[in-house]
């Protein structure tokens, strides 16, 4: 392998590293209306996900 | 160069494919960003908004893949066409002049409009040609007398005397003559020019040179004025709310300024943070305002999606008296009422007795609401710090069962609990059934059952505010949904101190109901179960919890989404939502632990195991998620202080830590008192909630008594998943912490035995937590305690430990040890324990002597009776240079028995076991 073929390696490696970087977005959510939204599906998710575990606790016995 | 390619392209292979392998892993991609790659640089044309011109900034933001662009209005005097404003000379119509010229003839010109100036030129009609005076027809005589012919005269004539003579008139005057009865020209006079003939009798508005606008009633204007269309409104225009407005001489707004969130953006959307009466809020399909349930209103917006209106309050009737409401900046409406609603639950001293008499431990802890629970406690016998209490020794499987069926003689239920590793019997008081809203799941389950019967379902609120879905009557399928709870709803979560929080959909249905509630760690523990599940049930409970993880990843990113927005807008409710993300992915981790262990001891699962579990889930469920509800919906003091970053202070008070460190809410905590180490929680630093402990030199080891450890004696905890609280602090808590202290108490096993000194060493009179656990390799210091059982360890005993604040176990709640700080001495903080017996006559235990004679023995016959002879402080406070002075002991009892003594434990308490000539007993 002659080192034009590992410099070019670097670079990709580099470049990607740098573009795996840029693409961690700050916020998807732009304004009050969306947090709004966004707020009200995690508290139905909470609950529904709290549905689940008593689901599993009950499976598991010996709940009342 | 063809391997160098061939590696470019396995590496190439290598990372996509875990890239893809990271998204599959979590399944929750995050949705392409639509506005990525969006350049918002092409803002719409200036266009016409009624008579107002609307132009556009030209950068704008995406949102949604959408450009939407800031813009401004001006409004037009004369009105728009096209994008810009109209000119006066589009409009106006300039009248014609005429005059009269002096031959009588009437002469006119058409002025014409200037469109700089926006006025009518002044034009001059030409008399050219017609200035010639006009003669009568009669012959005018040359002198003044009059000659008459035929009849009696000489002839017909008349003659008219010599006129005047004709005056030279300005041009803008004509020549006005007067003849008298006989035709003769007696006066001529110089008459202003003025089209009087052409007047109409309509009102004129005019403006002078000034500007000035006048409105005349006919259309004949004095010189100077000049015909407009109308007057300007000379009432000024009202200026939105927040809004800066500049204004024409006329008082019409020509442009608006809205830096505040409340001003009008104009830009054909009623974004939440417009006013109501921005004109991009008014009209429409959309309602200003819609009218609610109790005669209330709420304010309606036009969004992108259409019209959305505010949460409608709940109506004030259906609120608890004292309580009030408030609606947040999500639509969630809280009803806020005062503690002293919350009815707390009794402890009979009947049953605390029966607890003793049965040899249990009675417990009492505090919870977020000041209530006292109470729990007995068999076997699992704990050290007597009011933290990190370790169990003393695991009871057998016999006395956990022997304890189950003790609790029923307390009718109490009993219960398990896992702590530190040991199986621990409990007797609880009896539960209230919680709920809520029906999830989802289910909800389409009894949908599709009403379904299949041909009806619809109905959901109504019980007077728990439990959510409760029945099948309709209707034969139609239609979900018919409540608009309010029931006002029982709101009293029964008062009345268990907690918050209800109410959400409505856009139809005002009640889509979200929770009475929040902060999550007990003590309420942590499971019902006793005879046998394991099949292999089926266990299969169909991994998957549940492969789906759980996945959604607790889904959630915590979404919420640290959120955080990221409130971060760039500045508000303190990022900290928040951060926590909460973290507690989601704390709950994540628990369940993947929970997942390992499943799989783990798949082949030859217990029924311990499923229990261990069963009360990991319950936790999740109980604690984590109740608390993250809280920190996400909830307000309050400690809401506040997380996004304030205020500490409070807990005190001695043992629970209050507890219920902080899992929300890594800033807290000062004195476990031991004021002499005593002291715990600070200081908040969130990248992700790690950072916990100070800091010992006082007069409380540790003098300088020099152990090499290379010197005050001050502090360590600095960062604790990654404190959202789990602290069941375990050898695994919780000291792992994360550096600092000498940590040295101090030689929890750095690295170090060989040889080489520790002080706390951690065999043979210094202390049997610390390691030792506990295995008291045969160290009877040096554990000797006593190896010649007992379990049952005849006293707490105390055991508790002995310089450093007791880092030593196994849970942080316990002591509530009889709340510290107002408003004294100065010691006797300020009240004495006390839970435990029976822990050598402290507490104060339930003074007012019911045979409650715990082991404690309050010698007291009760020393003091004739309760409440005397307790004044001095009895709070258990390690005292590590009295711990490095004091020599073994003869054998002598706390209580002046003669008995084996197994040293000095200098907790200030004289207790079993301890040696007469300690300087705990020296004084009694």
């Amino acid at each position: 392998m002659n080192k034009k073929a590992i410099v070019l390696i670097m670079v990709v490696l580099a470049s990607m590293i740098f573009i795996s970087g840029c693409t961690q977005s700050q916020s998807n959510i732009k304004n009050s209306e969306e947090v709004s939204r966004a707020v009200t599906n995690v508290s139905t998710d909470v609950q529904d996900v709290t549905s689940t575990l008593s689901d599993i606790d009950k499976v598991l016995g010996g709940t009342k | 160069m063809r391997k160098a390619f061939f590696l470019l392209a396995v590496l190439f292979s290598v990372v996509i494919s875990t890239a893809v392998y990271a998204q599959n892993e979590t399944t929750i991609a995050p949705p392409p960003d639509p506005c990525a790659g969006v350049t918002c640089n092409s803002p719409p044309a200036t266009a016409c908004d009624g008579n107002s011109v609307k132009t556009y900034s030209s950068s704008g933001t995406c949102s949604a893949g959408t450009c939407t662009y800031p813009s401004s209005t001006a409004a037009c005097q004369y009105g728009c066409s096209g994008g810009v404003c109209k000119n006066f000379c589009d409009t106006a119509t300039c009248t014609p002049t005429s005059r009269i010229c002096p031959d009588g003839f009437s002469s006119s010109c058409q002025p014409t409009c200037d469109r700089t100036t926006q006025a009518c030129t002044s034009c001059e009609p030409s008399c050219e040609g017609h200035n010639a005076v006009p003669q009568p027809t009669v012959t005018q005589p040359v002198t003044n007398t009059t000659t008459s012919s035929g009849g009696g005269g000489s002839g017909g004539t008349t003659t008219c005397p010599t006129p005047p003579a004709v005056p030279a008139c300005s041009p803008d005057a004509y020549l006005e003559k007067k003849m008298d009865d006989k035709g003769c020209v007696v006066e001529y006079r110089c008459q202003p020019s003025q089209n009087q003939t052409n007047c109409m009798q309509i009102q004129t508005f005019a403006v002078d040179g000034s500007g000035r606008c006048s409105m005349f009633p006919n259309s004949c204007l004095p010189p100077g004025w000049t015909r407009v269309e109308r007057c300007p409104e000379l009432v000024q225009q009202q200026c939105p709310s927040g809004c800066e407005c500049k204004y024409d001489d006329n008082k019409n707004i020509i442009s608006t300024s809205c830096p505040t969130q409340k001003g009008c953006n104009y830009n054909g959307i009623c974004d939440r943070d417009e006013d109501s009466s921005c004109k991009d809020c008014i009209g429409g399909e959309c309602p200003v305002r819609q009218s609610c349930s109790g005669g209330s209103v709420s304010i309606c917006r036009k969004t992108e999606s259409g019209c959305a209106c505010d949460p409608c309050p709940i109506p004030t009737a259906d609120l608890p008296a004292g309580c009030t409401q408030e609606t947040d900046s999500t639509g969630f409406v809280r009803v806020n009422c005062q503690k002293s609603d919350v009815k707390c639950a009794t402890v009979p001293q009947e049953v605390r007795l029966k607890c003793v008499n049965n040899n249990g431990l009675p417990r009492f802890g505090r919870d977020s609401n000041g209530c006292d629970t109470f729990q007995c406690d068999f076997g699992g016998e704990r050290s007597n710090s009011p933290v990190f209490a370790t169990p003393v020794k695991c009871p057998s499987p016999e006395e956990v069962s022997s304890a189950l069926e003790k609790c029923k003689s307390l009718n109490m239920e009993g219960v398990i609990g896992f702590e530190g590793g040991c199986k621990i019997g409990k007797c609880i008081q009896q539960r209230q059934e919680e709920c809520g809203m029906v999830s989802g799941p289910e909800r389409v389950r009894i949908e599709n059952e009403c379904s299949a019967k041909g009806m619809g379902t109905m959901s109504n609120f019980d007077q728990s505010g439990c959510q409760r879905i029945t099948c309709s009557e209707r034969t139609e399928k239609q979900y018919q949904c409540p608009q309010d709870l029931p006002k029982e709803a709101y009293v029964t979560c008062s009345e268990k101190g907690g918050q209800l929080v109410v959400r409505r959909d856009q139809s005002g249905c009640v889509s979200f109901s929770e009475c929040l509630k902060r999550g007990e760690e003590s309420s942590s523990f499971v019902e006793n179960i005879d046998e394991v599940p099949d292999a089926g049930e266990l299969l169909s409970i991994a998957f549940k919890l492969e789906d759980l993880k996945l959604q607790f990843d889904k959630l915590s990113k979404k919420t640290d989404d959120i955080a990221n927005y409130y971060q760039s807008t500045g508000s303190s409710d990022e900290k928040r939502f951060r926590r909460v993300s973290d507690m989601f992915m704390a709950a994540k981790d628990k369940v993947d632990e929970i997942k390992n262990k499943l799989r783990d001891r798949s082949r030859d699962i217990s029924v311990d195991d499923i229990m261990e579990i069963k009360q990991d889930i319950k936790y999740i469920k109980d604690v984590v998620l109740k608390d993250i509800l809280y920190v996400m919906l909830g307000s309050g003091d400690d809401i506040d202080e997380i996004k304030n970053g205020t500490t409070t202070n807990c005190g001695t008070d043992g629970s209050c830590f507890d219920r902080a460190i899992r929300i890594c809410q800033p807290i000062k905590f004195l476990p031991e008192g004021r002499n005593g180490p002291s715990v600070e929680v200081t908040g969130l630093v990248d992700g790690a909630c950072i916990m100070r402990v800091t010992l006082p030199e007069s409380q540790g080891p003098p300088a020099g008594a152990i090499p290379g450890v010197n005050p001050p004696y502090e360590m600095t905890c960062k604790l990654q998943k404190y959202s789990l609280g602290v069941r375990n602090p050898d695994t919780d808590i000291i792992p994360y912490c550096e600092g000498n202290l940590k040295e101090l108490m030689k929890y750095d096993k690295s170090r060989p035995e040889g080489s520790r000194q002080g706390v951690g060493m065999c043979g210094d009179t202390i049997c610390d937590s390691n030792e506990q656990q295995n008291p045969s390799d160290c009877p040096q210091d554990c000797g006593p305690l190896l010649g007992k059982t379990p049952q005849q360890i006293t707490s105390t005993q055991i508790s002995a430990q310089p450093m007791q604040p880092a030593q196994g176990g849970n942080f316990r709640d002591r509530g009889e040890f709340q510290d107002d700080f408003g004294g100065e001495s010691q006797d300020d903080f009240s004495s006390g324990g839970q435990l029976c017996p822990d050598g402290i006559c507490d104060d339930f235990e003074q007012k019911n002597p045979n409650a715990c004679p082991q404690d309050c023995g010698n007291r009760i016959a020393g003091s004739g009776g309760s409440g005397g002879g307790f004044a001095q402080p009895q709070t258990v406070r390690p005292q590590f240079q009295q711990q490095f002075q004091q020599p073994q002991q003869q054998r002598v009892s706390g209580s002046g028995a003669s008995q084996a003594c197994s040293g000095c434990l200098n907790n200030g308490i004289c207790d079993q076991g301890e040696c007469s000539e300690c300087s705990d007993c020296l004084g009694r």
